[in-house]
């Protein structure tokens, strides 16, 4: 800077100088402190609450919605049943849940309806099957309400007979509810059923049964040491 | 003790939280950069484009970065402020036409010699000021008012080292040539 602009620089700041008023230093200094009053970058999903909410919803989704798709299973199962087998919903629900606790106990559905014989081996024709026989009239199903059989007057009398006697009809059920896995058999089950049928020596129902297997599950891989014990 | 601590290192602070920081940045700077845009825009609009840089700088904290001084930041946020400020108006801070330096001179050419005093020397520093082109007079306040260097300068306008250094060199050379005018007059 030389003697020249040096006068001119000092001309300058000999000059007046304006300051901004008092009431402007105010409300910009009265500003400055409210912006940091304020959590500064904080937005909407920051913190630790985003983390217990996705916690949270895990565990709704856990909690209500699996059983609930659980239980959409089962009816699906349930309906395939009655639909195959042409027993009422309700009962072959009823067996349907009964076959899944046994499956989640890991137990084998096999409870004796007498000391000694297993459930499993009980046929339609067994007196357990029949005492349940009565309650699946009294409860038509789809098959028979189509083609107007529950309709009749008898088992018209018969359903007023069970909705007057609610304890007789829960009696029902639950001995139907017996006799339904019958209807629920799975291949597994089935083949179990055969086996015992064979250490029966009752080799002719076990062709019968295996027969049945192999009819509705065609494309189910039978033991193939079962099959030589029931071939001629 | 406030002296000792860097404007850069005050306004960290002040993205921190601490907004004592921001009021020792603010009395340090407020009365240069008042006059600043004063001397670009008339005390009509001083106020109000004063206030919209300070808040401008309050809510820009979390983006400030150290890149260079805190000075040449403030002032880049001024000089955009103005310009926003031209453009929206649509008017010119100040009449460029250069005749009105000759004028300027033209009047005082009437006045009598005893009345050209110190003080009418700083007044027609003044009305020369004004008169200068844009660029500068903002070359020439960033420098007298702001206390930036050249290479600062270039960096607050966007401009390079020696178009800055030529912008000032010609407004020095204007005002000079005004002073003498008038030296001449008395």
């Amino acid at each position: 800077m030389n003697t020249d602009d040096e006068k001119v620089s000092e001309l300058y700041h000999e000059a007046e100088a304006p300051v901004p008023p008092e009431k402007l230093d105010d409300t910009i200094l009265s500003a400055s402190r409210k912006a940091v009053e304020k959590p500064v970058g904080k937005v909407p999903f920051s913190g630790a609450w985003p983390a217990a909410a996705s916690v949270a919803a895990i565990i709704v989704i856990a909690v209500i919605i699996v059983p609930v798709l659980r239980q959409e299973e089962s009816l699906q199962r349930t309906e395939r049943v009655s639909a195959d087998k042409g027993i009422p919903a309700e009962l072959a629900d009823e067996a349907s849940l009964k076959l899944d606790s046994a499956n989640k106990s890991g137990k084998e559905l096999m409870m004796p309806s007498t000391a000694s014989q297993p459930v499993l081996v009980r046929q339609q024709d067994t007196p357990a099957a029949e005492q349940a026989r009565p309650v699946s009239s009294a409860a038509p199903s789809p098959a028979a309400r189509t083609s107007g059989l529950g309709k009749s007057s008898n088992a018209s009398e018969q359903e007023q007979k069970l909705e007057a006697d609610i304890d007789k009809k829960v009696y029902s059920r639950m001995e139907a509810a017996d006799s339904a896995p019958f209807a629920a058999l799975t291949p597994e089950m089935w083949v179990i059923k055969i086996t015992q049928l064979i250490e029966d020596d009752e080799l002719e129902q076990a062709k019968a049964e295996l027969a049945k297997l192999e009819q509705h599950f065609p494309n189910y891989q039978i033991d193939q040491a079962l099959l030589e014990k029931l071939e001629p | 003790m406030d002296q000792d601590i860097s404007d850069e290192s005050l306004m960290l602070d002040y993205t921190r939280g601490d907004a004592d920081a921001f009021e020792i940045l603010y009395q340090r700077h407020k009365s240069p950069l008042y006059r600043f845009v004063l001397r670009q825009c008339g005390p009509q609009f001083v106020d109000d484009l004063f206030q919209d840089i300070w808040m401008k700088v309050i809510n820009s904290r979390m983006r400030y970065k150290v890149k260079a001084t805190f000075k040449t930041w403030l002032y880049h946020i001024a000089r955009n402020r103005i310009i926003d400020h031209y453009r929206r108006q649509n008017i010119r801070p100040v009449d460029k036409n250069p005749d009105n330096l000759a004028s300027i001179s033209d009047d005082r050419h009437i006045q009598p010699e005893n009345r050209l005093e110190k003080n009418d020397q700083r007044e027609q520093l003044m009305k020369a000021i004004t008169a200068l082109p844009d660029e500068q007079k903002e070359a020439f306040l960033l420098r007298e008012e702001a206390g930036l260097a050249i290479e600062e300068i270039a960096v607050t306008t966007g401009v390079s080292y020696e178009t800055a250094k030529s912008r000032l060199r010609y407004a020095v050379k204007k005002l000079r040539q005004q002073l003498e005018i008038m030296h001449e007059h008395r």
